[in-house]
């Protein structure tokens, strides 16, 4: 049931996150194609920058969910068993706190737009765009709490997520390249 | 005191291993608890969305795409191959073939890890084959991959100029000199090495091989051409230009080296997805910490109590030259640019030093701190390919090390050698 719910968020969180990028992508381009026929798009600026808010934080939400933040674990897992699992949970607590609180105050603020909207799309509501802060907070918390037990697992273990990154570009170039050298033999 | 008690619990987060952005969200956020209470963190939670908003920015998730599609693209072999052929004659021409490869691959992805791994997993396993040792291997693929980030296009370059409102297009001009600089004296170094150990050539010299090699890259070499060429003629800003280049590389791998199915370019995608979203929530969350540290004026005190101690900017940009020193050896690369770039700005600016000739110094810190330990993921990934230690192959980098020190040293106390080409193409400053 867990492992069903986490493929399927993060199915969903990696469409959703590429398709966004797919819209950037073609936003800008659009912009320069009628910058230089000479009708600039008036709200190409400000649709890009909340297509970038939006996958920054539905990527995030999706990072969570593969463990693939930036950090540096490699005191934690130097450390002596017992305080390594000690320290994990105060790491735990910590993660929750924060992404909680700006969860609440993401929420809290929607009511403070109140009927203002976009500049340049007048139809689109402030709160609509701004939803993005406790919708992704709450998938960040639903993430780290579906990825808890293998985590916990690779702790006991001693398995370094770093090594595991490092380990995993690796196998994936030299998969590559053994697939490059594959189709190119005479 | 306060201040420094935030900034010194982000240090502990981040040591215990919790997520950079999420250590820098927290201490920011007991930050605004402690000034303004439940209010501090609804000011948090505006502070975080506009972080995430910086126009110039859009150029970050744009080029990480395209440096993902030319990884799968297979762009990288092809450069290898053309820069072999071009280069590969020489003694020890494996290694400065490295060099080269680098440079024209330029860590363009945003990622040097996936770019190292890329590359490296070429290049390392020929010249162990070739007779280099596995640590020397390991140290130039590494050093080399590191000075790339000074070369166009670059990641670190884009943070830098969105958060300290420089133009990304004159940073971009300034790392050429260095980046071309340092390159030449690698592979200077590279050829000594050689002489001394008598290590192989690759193959004799042939116009030939170097045609073939030419007409398969072609279009590899095209890329950066059309790119760079768009920004620094004034056809495209920094963020069009990125948005250009995946255009180009998905044309190239799809139409021209068929090599990205469907499924690669999926996956090239979602790796794209977690470069950008990872860096970009950095700098998201580095909104709530500035926010506070504008409040606190920290940063104001900083540089006054530097300028305090000295005026001279000599002596002021060797201090922030150790300081990044260490922080590059406790941080990532993204993390330490976008937590130093608000402390230091103030003083900075209140100093008249050029921000071009600031953003290529702290981008040059980055390089180095990629190859010290104990964070130096490029060097930790070289070193897993090579299969050597990381301790034994960081003795065997310093010369490697050591002109990357020199560049930089060079950068610091002779601005003309990145601003130069600004002057050039822009007009004295």
């Amino acid at each position: 049931m867990t492992a069903r719910l986490t493929r399927l968020l993060d199915l969903g969180l990696q469409v959703f996150t590429i398709a966004l990028i797919v819209v950037l992508a073609c936003v800008v381009l659009l912009g320069v194609a009628f910058r230089y026929s000479g009708n600039s798009l008036i709200w190409y600026d400000e649709v890009a920058a909340v297509l970038l808010a939006w996958i920054t934080f539905s990527g995030a939400a999706f990072a969570v969910l593969r463990n693939a933040h930036l950090g540096f674990s490699g005191l934690l897992y130097s450390l002596p068993p017992k305080i390594r699992a000690v320290v994990f949970w105060i790491g735990e607590a910590i993660f929750f706190a924060s992404l909680g609180a700006i969860g609440w105050a993401g929420w809290a603020i929607l009511d403070i737009f109140g009927n203002e909207t976009m500049t340049t799309l007048r139809f689109v509501p402030r709160s609509v765009v701004q939803s993005i802060i406790p919708v992704s907070a709450g998938v960040m918390l639903l993430g780290r709490a579906l990825t808890l037990p293998e985590r916990l697992s690779d702790l006991r273990a001693g398995l370094d997520p770093e090594t595991r990154e490092i380990e995993h570009e690796i196998a994936r170039a030299e998969a590559e390249l053994g697939a490059l050298r594959k189709d190119t033999k005479p | 005191m306060t201040e420094a008690l935030i900034l010194l619990s982000m240090f502990l987060m981040i040591a215990i291993g919790l997520p950079i952005a999420v250590a820098i969200l927290a201490s920011a956020l007991a930050g605004m608890w402690i000034l303004n209470g439940h209010l501090g963190f609804l000011n948090a939670a505006l502070s975080i969305y506009d972080g995430a908003t910086s126009f110039p920015l859009i150029a970050i998730p744009l080029f990480i795409l395209a440096g993902a599609l030319m990884n799968t693209g297979g762009i990288s072999t092809r450069l290898i191959a053309f820069v072999s052929a071009l280069i590969g004659f020489v003694r020890g021409g494996l290694a400065m073939v490295n060099v080269g490869v680098s440079m024209f691959f330029a860590e363009i992805s945003g990622s040097a890890v996936a770019d190292v791994a890329a590359t490296g997993s070429v290049l390392i396993p020929a010249m162990k084959k070739k007779g280099y040792s596995p640590r020397f291997a390991a140290a130039i693929t590494s050093s080399s991959a590191s000075l790339a980030i000074i070369i166009p296009p670059s990641i670190p370059m884009i943070l830098y100029g969105a958060l300290s409102d420089t133009s990304i297009v004159q940073l971009f001009v300034a790392g050429i000199v260095p980046g071309v600089l340092g390159g030449f004296l690698l592979m200077a170094l590279c050829w000594y090495f050689a002489v001394r150990y008598d290590l192989p050539r690759e193959e004799r010299f042939s116009l030939c091989r170097v045609w073939t090699a030419t007409k398969d890259a072609a279009w590899a070499l095209i890329l950066p051409v059309i790119i760079l060429g768009g920004i620094f003629g004034g056809l495209v800003t920094a963020t069009e230009g990125a948005a250009l280049a995946v255009v180009t590389a998905l044309f190239i791998g799809v139409f021209i080296y068929r090599e990205i199915d469907l499924r690669r370019l999926y996956t090239a995608m979602v790796d794209g997805v977690l470069q950008t979203s990872t860096v970009m929530l950095l700098v998201a969350t580095s909104a709530v910490l500035g926010l506070y540290l504008t409040e606190t004026e920290m940063p104001q005190r900083l540089a006054a109590g530097i300028t305090e101690i000295t005026t001279n900017k000599i002596a002021v940009l060797m201090i922030i030259n150790v300081f990044l020193l260490f922080v590059g050896m406790v941080l990532h690369g993204a993390a330490a640019i976008i937590l130093t770039v608000p402390i230091f700005m103030p003083l900075v600016n209140q100093l008249g030093i050029d921000p071009v000739h600031f953003g290529i110094l702290l981008t040059l810190n980055i390089a180095l701190g990629q190859q010290t330990p104990p964070v130096a993921s490029v060097l930790v990934t070289a070193c897993s390919i090579a299969k050597t230690d990381v301790w034994g192959t960081t003795r065997t980098n310093l010369p490697f090390i050591g002109v990357l020190v020199f560049v930089l040293l060079l950068v610091t106390y002779v601005p003309a050698v990145p601003l130069w080409l600004v002057g050039v193409f822009y007009g004295p400053g």
